[in-house]
């Protein structure tokens, strides 16, 4: 009697435990709150993001907004190195200040008496490069940086 | 014995299960994580070498819409134009690259955003908001920048026109692009003209103004008249006192140039005030 109960309780156990994995897994699925399937992007939801316009869509580019934040998505389709997409915003110019740089981010402000700062991040994949590009007003960059890293994070390529 | 054999292995299965369902996850994960950085490394060094292009379009609405954001986003009226010239002069000089290139599909492209940048640009130097928020010798300066930065020197558009093998969509933009500049030389001529005006109906107001004390509204007209002159009177004392500065300076440097000069008389030139004077 007593090994039988036994075995009732450890089935009991791992049914809990499968179950009590499949609870936390459901519980990671997430919002889609932008999809474009042609341009093969799913956008998750996070903080109040809206969609401002898409704006072209081969190559895919739009602007998002939350607040006083913008960010520019662009799908090029192709690889890009950063140095590419910096000559052709000419970010060498007296225009920009650079503030930091990285081996696949840039963060500039553009002239000095305003307050614009840009960040720009790129992730390459196998044919195309993920560009992401965010503008803040220098005041308040702090408060926005949360906003823009979960925002980065919400993105998903599913060419 | 048998049922508790049966137990063990029934225990040690579902561990087994259990200890596979959550290993998956991250397994997959890595895998991810290698792939990428492969493909990042692996394809950097070959674009290496097509930086050296000069317009990529494949880029080109990416930046045309950097560009509207950042205008969009600046509030200030000639921080504005000072970026809109600064990208219209950008596009100058991609264009300028393309043209003498013989690139006229590139050129094509690029030639229908100049041509948008300019005319934006035309209409806000004649906008009463820039009129009132920038003041007048700004407004000048920067027109004059401007059309030194858009009069594309290094080519000659309208012989570009003659060729045979231009195609339609360049043809269309050089025509338009040589419309515009037709269009800015005729607004520059204009406002030249207006200043002089002006400057005819100050004088006026001014002699009205001594004889009719009493009237208020030309009083109030006189404040106005006489607020860019203080400015002036302002800017000519700023000149006179950095004049002053410079004066005094050459003259340190004068001095410290004939110490120096008695201290090394053998090499000739240490007497000569305008080499230590720029220190």
């Amino acid at each position: 009697m007593f090994p039988t109960r036994l075995l009732v309780l450890c089935i009991a156990l791992a049914l809990f435990v499968v179950s009590g994995c499949e609870s936390s897994q459901a519980k990671v699925e997430k919002v889609v709150f932008y999809e474009n399937v042609d341009a093969g992007l799913k956008i998750y939801e996070s903080s109040n993001w809206i969609l401002d316009s898409e704006v072209s869509s081969k190559p895919f580019n739009a602007i998002f907004k939350q607040d006083n934040v913008r960010v520019i998505v662009s799908i090029v389709p192709s690889v890009k190195s950063l140095d590419q997409i910096k000559k052709e915003l000419n970010l060498d110019r007296d225009y920009v200040q650079l503030i930091e740089e990285t081996a696949d981010s840039i963060s500039f402000q553009l002239n000095e008496k305003e307050s614009i700062r840009s960040d720009i991040y790129l992730e390459s994949k196998i044919d195309e490069t993920l560009v992401l590009t965010f503008f803040t007003p220098v005041e308040g960059y702090e408060a926005n940086q949360e906003i823009m890293e979960e925002f980065k994070n919400q993105i998903e390529l599913t060419y | 014995m048998m049922k508790k054999k049966m137990m063990i292995s029934v225990a040690l299965g579902l561990l087994l299960i259990t200890s596979t369902v959550q290993a998956a996850d991250p397994e997959q994960n890595q895998i991810e994580v290698v792939e990428e950085e492969v493909v990042y490394t692996g394809d950097m060094a070959g674009y290496q070498e097509e930086v050296e292009a000069s317009v990529d379009l494949e880029l080109i609405n990416y930046v045309d819409l950097f560009q509207a954001v950042a205008v969009e986003l600046t509030d200030d009226e000639k921080e504005k134009l000072l970026l809109l010239v600064e990208f219209v002069s950008q596009s100058n000089e991609k264009l300028e690259v393309l043209l003498q290139k013989e690139k006229f599909e590139e050129a094509a492209h690029l030639l229908e955003k100049y041509n948008i940048e300019i005319e934006e640009v035309q209409d806000l130097l004649s906008s009463d908001k820039v009129a009132q928020e920038v003041d007048d010798e700004e407004i000048a300066e920067l027109k004059e920048v401007f059309t030194e930065k858009t009069s594309m020197r290094g080519v000659n558009l309208q012989l570009l026109l003659e060729r045979e093998d231009l195609p339609d969509s360049a043809k269309a933009g050089i025509e338009k692009a040589l419309a515009n500049q037709a269009k800015a030389l005729e607004k520059r001529q204009a406002v030249q003209e207006r200043k002089e005006e002006r400057k005819a109906l100050k004088a006026e107001t001014k002699a009205s103004i001594n004889e009719q004390d009493d009237d208020k509204e030309v009083i109030d007209l006189e404040e106005e008249a006489s607020k860019p002159i203080d400015k002036k009177n302002a800017q000519a004392q700023k000149v006179h006192k950095k004049a002053e500065k410079g004066q005094n300076r050459a003259a340190e440097a004068k001095e410290k140039a004939k110490q120096n000069g008695k201290g090394n008389s053998d090499k000739g030139n240490g007497g000569k005030p305008t080499n230590p004077g720029r220190s």
